[in-house]
C-alpha cells in the first residue's frame, strides 16, 4: 500500500484528488492501480508498451525509479510516488541550433527594420530571413537600381549585381544608385559605394561582367532569387532559361516609353519562353536609348520588383506568378493579364527541346553586347 | 498588462547569466496573482538550446506551495542566443504529451516568461500559452513595494 502524489495537472483527471492511495507490490503495480481507479491517466502515463512515457518521471520517496529497478522497484507500505510531467523547453530544434549564433538580430538591426518587424508578417523571423537571402540583381541602371535600393534598405543579407558599363550623363535621368560625380565610373563600384552608405550591414557581391551563356550557370546557382534589370532581348531569354534551369524565381521587369510590366516567373508556372516563344525581329522594337524612357517608370517597376522579392522571401502574400501586369503611367491604369505554362513551351513545356544554355546573340539576331574596356 | 517588481525580474534576468552558456529555468511563485519568490530550479538538460527542469526540484516546489497556499505564478527560461519569445519547442512542450494541442496545455494560467540575453540588453518577456494559441502579456516592471 502506498500513496501516490498526483501533481496540479492531472488533478482534472483525479477530481483534484492529489494523494491517491494505491495496491501494489512494485511501482509497475502501483501505476496500474491507479489507471484502474482512473483510466485516463493510464495513457498520460504509459506508451502502448506499457513503457513510461519519456516526458513523465515516477519518483518515489523522492528517488527516480531508473535510479532503482524502474518499475520493478518494490513499493513498502507507506512509500511515496510521484508522478511528474517533464517541463522542459528550448530555443529552437536541433537543426537550426549551429545557427544560434547568426540567427539574433543586433540591437542596431531591430531599430533600423523596425518598421518591418513590427509589421506581424514580417517579425523578426522575417527580418532574419530577409538577412539570410541572396538576391542577384541583373543590372545596375535603371530598374536595378530602385530593385538594389530597396532590397539593401531593407536588410537583404546579400546582394549580388552583374553588371560591366560605365555610368554615363544620360544615365542620370534615371538611375538613382549614380550621381553627376560618377560618370565615367564603372556603374557596379558607383552602385556598390552608394547601397553601402544606405546600409552597411549588406553585402554587396560584384560580378563586373555581362551575364552570358558561359557564366550564367556559376553565377545563378548561388542565389535564392533572380531579378532582371536587363535592358535587351538576349538577356531577357538568357537569363529566363538560366533560372528555369537552375530553378530559380526570376522576378521579371521592364520598361521603355511610358508603359512598364512585371510578372513573376518561378519554375512549374508560366515563363519567359511561353509568353514570348520567339524573340521579335532585330531592331523591330526600340531600346530606351532609341525611344526613350520615362525615368519615374523605372521607380515604379523597380519597387515593384523589390516588392515580389520580399513576398518571396517571407511567403507572404499573393505572388505575380501567372500574372502579367501592364504599367501605362499616361492614364496610370493598371491591367493584369493571367498567364499559364505553354505545355509546347521549347523550355519549360512537356517535351523540351532547349535543355542547356543556348547563343542568345545569335538567337536574338543582335549584336554581341560590347564590354567596354 | 502584467506588473512585476523589478527585484524579481532582476534575479530571473541574474540567474540567465550565472547559467551561461545554458539555458536557465526556474519557477515564480504568487499567490492572489501576485508573484513572489524566484525559485531557481536546475536545467538537466544543461544546454544552450534546451532545458528540461529537474522534476525533484518541481515537486519539492509543488509540495511546498500547497503547504503555503502559494501557486506557480510563472515558469521562466532564457534563451541565451535568440529573442524572448517562445520557440515552437517551448510551445509543444507547454503540452502534454508534448504536441497535444488538441487538449489545455499543462498551466493554462500560468505565464511563461522568457529572458533572452542575445543581445546586449538583456530582454524579458511573458506569455501564456493556451489551447488556442500564444498571448502576449505586456510586462511592466513595477517599482518594489
Amino acid at each position: 500500500m502506498a500513496t501516490i502524489y498526483i501533481p496540479t495537472f492531472f488533478r482534472q483527471i483525479t477530481k483534484g484528488n492529489e494523494y491517491i492511495l494505491v495496491e501494489g507490490s512494485n511501482v509497475l503495480e502501483s501505476l496500474e492501480s491507479l489507471s484502474y481507479l482512473y483510466p485516463e491517466i493510464r495513457d498520460l502515463i504509459f506508451d502502448s508498451n506499457k513503457q513510461v512515457l519519456r516526458h513523465v518521471n515516477i519518483y518515489i520517496n523522492n528517488h527516480e525509479i531508473h535510479e532503482l529497478e524502474g518499475l520493478d522497484t518494490l513499493v513498502n507500505t507507506g512509500d511515496q510516488i510521484a508522478v511528474i510531467p517533464a517541463l522542459a523547453g528550448g530555443a529552437m530544434t536541433l537543426s537550426t541550433e549551429k545557427n544560434a549564433n547568426q540567427s539574433a538580430l543586433k540591437p542596431e538591426e531591430v531599430m533600423r527594420y523596425s518598421r518591418h518587424i513590427i509589421m506581424p508578417q514580417v517579425g523578426p523571423q522575417g527580418q532574419r530571413k530577409l538577412r539570410d537571402a541572396k538576391v542577384l540583381v541583373v543590372g545596375a541602371g535603371g530598374l536595378g537600381g530602385p530593385v538594389a535600393l530597396y532590397l539593401a534598405l531593407a536588410g537583404v543579407g546579400t546582394i549580388g549585381i552583374t553588371e560591366f558599363d560605365v555610368v554615363d550623363l544620360s544615365n542620370l535621368q534615371r538611375q538613382i544608385l549614380h550621381q553627376t560625380r560618377d560618370i565615367d565610373k564603372p556603374k557596379l563600384k558607383s552602385a556598390k559605394e552608394t547601397l553601402g552608405l544606405y546600409n552597411p550591414h549588406v553585402e554587396i557581391i560584384e560580378h563586373p561582367m555581362p551575364l552570358t551563356s558561359d557564366n550564367a550557370m556559376d553565377i545563378i546557382p548561388n542565389y535564392d532569387i533572380v531579378v532582371n534589370g536587363a535592358d535587351n532581348f538576349a538577356t531577357r531569354y538568357l537569363v529566363n532559361d538560366a533560372c528555369y534551369l537552375a530553378g530559380k524565381t526570376l522576378v521579371d521587369g521592364a520598361i521603355l516609353l511610358f508603359d512598364g510590366q512585371l510578372t513573376v516567373y518561378k519554375p512549374g508556372y508560366c515563363c519567359y519562353r511561353c509568353l514570348y516563344p520567339d524573340p521579335p525581329p532585330p531592331g523591330m522594337v526600340p531600346s530606351c536609348a532609341e525611344a526613350g524612357v520615362l525615368g519615374a517608370i523605372t521607380g515604379i517597376i523597380g519597387s515593384m520588383q523589390a516588392t515580389e522579392v520580399f513576398k518571396q522571401i517571407l511567403n507572404i502574400g499573393e505572388p505575380m506568378v501567372n500574372r502579367l501586369l501592364l504599367v501605362d503611367a499616361l492614364t496610370m491604369q493598371f491591367r493584369e493579364m493571367k498567364l499559364r505554362r505553354d505545355p509546347s513551351c521549347p523550355l519549360c513545356g512537356d517535351n523540351p527541346t532547349v535543355k542547356e544554355l543556348i547563343d542568345y546573340d545569335a538567337f536574338c539576331g543582335s549584336p554581341p553586347i560590347e564590354v567596354p574596356a | 498588462m502584467l506588473r512585476i517588481p523589478k527585484k524579481i525580474i532582476d534575479e530571473m534576468i541574474s540567474h540567465a547569466i550565472d547559467d551561461l552558456p545554458n539555458e536557465a529555468c526556474g519557477q515564480v511563485n504568487g499567490k492572489n496573482n501576485k508573484p513572489l519568490t524566484v525559485n531557481r530550479v536546475k536545467n538537466v538538460a544543461a544546454s544552450p538550446y534546451r532545458y528540461s527542469m529537474d522534476p525533484l526540484t518541481m515537486l519539492k516546489l509543488e509540495q511546498a506551495r500547497e503547504k503555503t497556499g502559494e501557486d506557480l505564478f510563472a515558469i521562466y527560461h532564457s534563451h541565451v542566443a535568440s529573442e524572448a519569445y517562445p520557440s515552437p519547442t517551448d510551445i509543444r512542450q507547454a503540452f502534454f504529451p508534448p504536441g497535444q494541442f488538441d487538449r489545455e496545455p499543462m498551466f493554462p494560467e500560468c505565464f511563461y516568461i522568457l529572458v533572452s540575453l542575445a543581445q546586449d540588453r538583456p530582454e524579458v518577456r511573458a506569455f501564456k500559452i493556451r489551447q488556442g494559441g500564444l498571448v502576449e502579456e505586456e510586462l511592466i516592471s513595477s517599482a518594489d513595494d
